[in-house]
């Protein structure tokens, strides 16, 4: 009976101690919700929340968009590029980020369609990732406007 | 003059001549091993690095993962002008991403354009002509 107990109160210590899955864009891409539309660095989108959930994106994340027909390589290229920046970011370094932003900048119009050419099975979920990557571009961007 | 004006006259109503047409050194070299024949392995490897994505747009129009495409045929390129320096090392790497990229994300979907399926397939002949390309490492 007291294993039990303590089993269960374990497993409720883990509940509430890590994130809601509902409170992130998704178990496979691990940054907070907020992110969507607040800007990184906000209090609720921490920059080490950021970096960290970008780490930590599962490979087969970008499953969905390729079976959408979207250019799921490119989506995959531009999140990896950021993440190194961002995780530098966090360490002071505020320069790394110039190239990806830039890239990212010169060729999203290109491969990325508009939402309405999107298909309704994962339109909001590329939506969100959308938005949340124009948000850590931006936040790059002004990191660099300092001067490197 | 008749000539330039038919000629302008067919740009205007029927755009720029194919693909097939205007890419000698890639038709050779989806026919030929590369740098046998008419298939000139720093040619290739020059019209391969200049590639941009305004090549890819047939691929875009059949919903193919262009941007893995146009990544793919630069790492080619790179892999040849390596080898073509005597750097057989580095060339095996850039091919084996090359190779990675290509057989993982580039694929013909059976409802594609005519222009994307005549593309792919010439892209497709000179890319197997890269992987078995001879390299010294």
């Amino acid at each position: 009976m007291r294993a039990f107990l303590k089993s269960v109160l374990t497993v409720a210590l883990c509940l509430s101690a890590a994130p809601a899955i509902s409170q992130q864009l998704s178990a496979a891409f691990p940054v907070p919700l907020a992110c969507v539309d607040q800007s990184v660095g906000s209090e609720g989108c921490a920059l080490a929340a950021v970096a960290e959930g970008f780490d930590r994106i599962s490979p087969g994340y970008f499953n969905i968009f390729r079976e959408a027909k979207l250019e799921s390589f490119y989506m995959s290229h531009v999140t990896n590029q950021f993440t190194g920046p961002l995780n530098a970011a966090l360490s002071g370094d505020k320069c790394s980020g110039i190239e990806a932003v830039y890239f990212f900048g010169e060729t999203s119009f290109i491969y990325l369609p508009p939402a309405e050419d999107i298909p309704a099975s994962v339109r909001e979920e590329y939506l969100r990732w959308q938005a949340v990557m124009d948000n850590v571009s931006v936040f790059l961007d002004s990191q660099a406007t300092g001067g490197c | 003059m008749i000539r330039a004006f038919a000629v302008l006259m067919s740009f205007l109503f029927w755009g720029p001549p194919s693909y097939a047409q205007t890419d000698d050194i890639v038709a050779a070299c989806a026919a030929e091993p590369i740098g046998v024949g008419a298939c000139d392995a720093e040619a290739l490897a020059e019209k391969l690095g200049l590639m941009t994505a305004g090549d890819m747009i047939p691929f875009r129009d059949s919903r193919m993962e262009s941007f893995a495409i146009l990544t793919s045929l630069r790492l080619t390129s790179s892999a040849i002008f390596f080898n073509l320096e005597g750097d057989g090392c580095v060339a095996e790497e850039e091919r084996i991403q090359a190779a990675e990229i290509w057989q993982l994300w580039v694929q013909l979907p059976q409802d594609a354009l005519p222009e994307a399926a005549e593309r792919f397939s010439q892209l497709n002949a000179l890319m197997n002509n890269v992987f078995e390309m001879e390299l010294v490492c």
